[in-house]
């Protein structure tokens, strides 16, 4: 029971660090790298 | 067709579907590449419909901004499953797990050599892309080679891309033969030595909430379960192995059902 509590509270941490990237607009960031052709990813400098 | 295999093709049309890309050429630009995938899938795929999470961990890093969203989905992948999604919708381990049945000579791999895939992860991965603010760990991708580089060269329609090849793609197709051909004779070369993603979900298969449980008295310790494990861990002597993918063949296979998950 212990460590369900354990892992139920550290993934809530790190849900909550999910949302708060979110507000902080992580989200935003991610798609404005994620959108455009990633020339490191092709191999192409 | 075992279950596994099924889901793990499914993930691949999933992550990469997007057809539209084959006739309007570029790639996917809407709103799902907001959302990472919990796997190393390469956002510069032309087919990809999400962002990969090593990419955006390593654009965080080199804005010297802390990764609260990438570490949130990592963290929280983790705590529920450990490393099952290496298993079961990692497409470019599902790659490695086809490579593998071509006939050929088999090897093993040093016990030592899944330890370096941390040396990845804070060597590349967070301390030079730190420093030189540039995605290293991308540059060096087989998978970004695979799914996105040689796609992308290929399906040039105008030629402008095709022009600044140079040594760093040739670089890049060199790293991907070098991992094909050992993945051909050694089981999940990639995931076991190199992959940064691994090595963070291998930290939480000890804490997860699925894992697997061995019972000692029943185990006769005759290796079954090693010689179906993709990525060669001997269960019986660690349930929790750093390099177990929970994929669970070894619950099918053992042969006195010493081998059970479960949810803690």
């Amino acid at each position: 029971m212990k460590k369900i509590i354990f892992i139920l509270m550290f993934a809530a941490i790190f849900i909550a660090s999910i949302i708060y990237g979110g507000v902080l607009g992580d989200f935003d960031e991610t798609e404005t790298v994620g959108s455009v052709m990633c020339l490191s990813c092709m191999g192409i400098e | 067709m075992k279950l596994k295999r099924i889901i793990q093709i499914i993930a691949v049309i999933i992550h990469n579907s997007y057809i539209l890309a084959l006739f309007n050429g570029g790639l996917y630009q809407g709103f799902l590449k907001k959302g990472c995938t919990p796997i190393l899938n390469c956002w510069g795929c032309p087919l990809a419909w999400y962002s990969c999470p090593m990419g955006g961990l390593q654009h965080f890093i080199g804005l010297r901004l802390i990764p609260y969203y990438i570490i949130g989905l990592f963290g929280t992948v983790g705590m529920i499953v450990g490393r099952m999604s290496c298993g079961w919708i990692c497409p470019f381990g599902f790659f490695q797990d086809l490579l593998y049945k071509i006939k050929s000579v088999k090897m093993k791999l040093p016990k030592w050599f899944s330890y370096l895939k941390y040396v990845v992860l804070i060597g590349v991965v967070v301390i030079i892309t730190y420093l030189t603010a540039e995605p290293w760990f991308c540059k060096l991708c087989p998978d970004g080679a695979l799914i996105a580089g040689i796609p992308l060269i290929l399906t040039d329609k105008t030629g402008d891309l095709r022009a600044l090849v140079g040594w760093h793609f040739y670089m890049k197709i060199a790293i991907l033969i070098f991992v094909i051909l050992f993945s051909i004779t050694i089981k999940r070369f990639f995931c076991r030595t190199f992959c940064p993603v691994g090595a963070i979900y291998s930290i939480f298969n000890r804490f997860s909430l699925l894992k697997l449980q061995i019972d000692k008295e029943k185990c006769i310790e005759c290796e079954s379960c090693r010689m179906v494990c993709p990525m060669d861990v001997p269960i019986y002597q660690s349930s929790n192995h750093i390099d177990c993918i929970r994929c669970l063949d070894c619950v099918k296979v053992c042969p006195t059902k010493a081998i059970k998950y479960e949810v803690r």
